[in-house]
């Protein structure tokens, strides 16, 4: 049938539609050359940091398992643990095509080298950390000993939780809240006071907005199954 | 196309520039907008397709033709005689060759698949330019798709600290 005609080779090119280009094209890239495409011009940059926007585009990702990485540890080498994201769709990979997304070390600090996170904890043996909440591929990761880490595994960001020091924090749940269009965190607390004495508290945290988590009240400790 | 056959339902798509191509309900229906304006009752004898020129939408008729099921609700059972993987087979081959156009048809038939709401047409003609943008640098991504680097170099230098490892 129609093959490509001399005529339209010959047209002056025209632009796809703005519209076109993002929520058709942009919208299916994987996350690595979506990251790199933000770097094309401002209105790319912009469109592609709405909610709207990420959503759509991480409804469109595969689902990718992450796995733990524990070669090291069974040949006795406690440093590091990689957390790895494991594209099952390109069949059986070899282990060189793993690509960790996070790292787990037994130094000092949080911190993230060029290619991959790097979670580092204080002590002698690697803490134990494990996945506490996720929602839109967020997942939040707690980590003895050096707190909750909020982690984006398809763009290799994460950032700790600023939780106010003395107090102990259990995550109860995370959810999206639209009106605000924050992703939240309900959170349980306790402080000790005395040997016999503590003050319970539930709180309220809106990732990104540089508040502390807010106070909202106090229920039954013992109804959420948390008492000591 | 193919003679109108007895018992098939048949619709006239116009374009814009005149011409009238006559499918089959089931053909056109690939199509979810024509799906909708069908079931809506919207189309009685003929739907004009505004937008989409007579040689963009023969491309796309074409598409439909040779993605539209053939066993199911048209009676027709193609498939006795061939396996289902050949002719998946044989649809990802048919598919390659019809994507061999030139940019700007690429482009049309990217619109025309987003207006008609087209899956398969969208996920084919989409990941061709997909595929460019993946294996092509920033500047010829920019020409690709005509659009300028409005950022002053430091901050494009900050933007790509920022994601350091989609750079590698």
């Amino acid at each position: 049938m129609a093959k490509p005609a001399e005529a339209e080779a010959m047209a002056p090119l025209r632009a796809l539609p703005e519209e076109i280009v993002i929520w058709e094209i942009l919208v299916r890239l994987p996350p690595k050359d979506l990251l790199r495409c933000r770097t094309v011009c401002r209105a790319w940059r912009s469109i592609t940091s709405t909610r709207d926007f990420l959503l759509a585009q991480h409804a469109r990702q595969p689902a990718l398992l992450l796995l733990d990485d524990c070669t090291n540890y069974a040949k006795g080498i406690s440093d590091p643990l990689n957390i790895v994201c494991f594209d099952h769709r390109a069949g059986v990979a070899t282990p060189d095509q793993l690509q960790p997304v996070a790292r787990l070390t037994k130094q000092c600090s949080f911190h993230l080298d060029a290619a991959l996170m790097r979670v580092d904890c204080g002590g002698d043996n690697i803490s134990y950390y494990h996945p506490v909440a996720s929602c839109d591929g967020l997942l939040i990761l707690c980590v003895e000993d050096s707190g909750f880490f909020i982690c984006n595994p398809a763009t290799r960001q994460y950032a700790r939780l600023p939780f106010p020091l003395g107090h102990v924090w259990w995550l109860l749940g995370m959810y999206p809240h639209p009106p605000t269009d924050e992703y939240r965190l309900l959170l349980y607390s306790y402080k000790r006071i005395t040997d016999d004495e503590r003050q319970d508290a539930c709180h309220v945290l809106a990732l990104g907005s540089g508040h502390p988590p807010r106070h909202i009240g106090l229920p039954d400790a013992i109804m959420l199954g948390l008492d000591e | 196309m193919a003679t109108r056959e007895a018992g098939k339902k048949m619709i006239m798509l116009k374009s814009p520039d005149g011409m009238e191509f006559e499918v089959e309900e089931a053909v056109a229906m690939e199509s979810q907008t024509i799906r909708k304006m069908i079931e809506d009752d919207c189309a009685d004898t003929a739907i004009l397709i505004p937008n989409i020129n007579s040689k963009i939408l023969s491309r796309v008729i074409e598409y439909c033709n040779k993605h539209v099921p053939t066993t199911g609700a048209t009676g027709a059972a193609a498939s006795d005689t061939v396996a289902p993987a050949a002719l998946a087979e044989d649809l990802k081959i048919w598919d390659a060759e019809f994507i061999k156009v030139n940019r700007a048809t690429r482009f049309d038939l990217i619109q025309a698949a987003s207006y008609l709401n087209i899956k398969g047409l969208l996920d084919l003609t989409s990941q061709t330019t997909i595929d460019t943008i993946s294996d092509n640098s920033l500047e010829e991504i920019r020409s690709f798709l005509s659009t300028k680097n409005d950022y002053l170099p430091e901050e494009e230098q900050t933007i790509r600290r920022e994601n350091q490892w989609a750079f590698q």
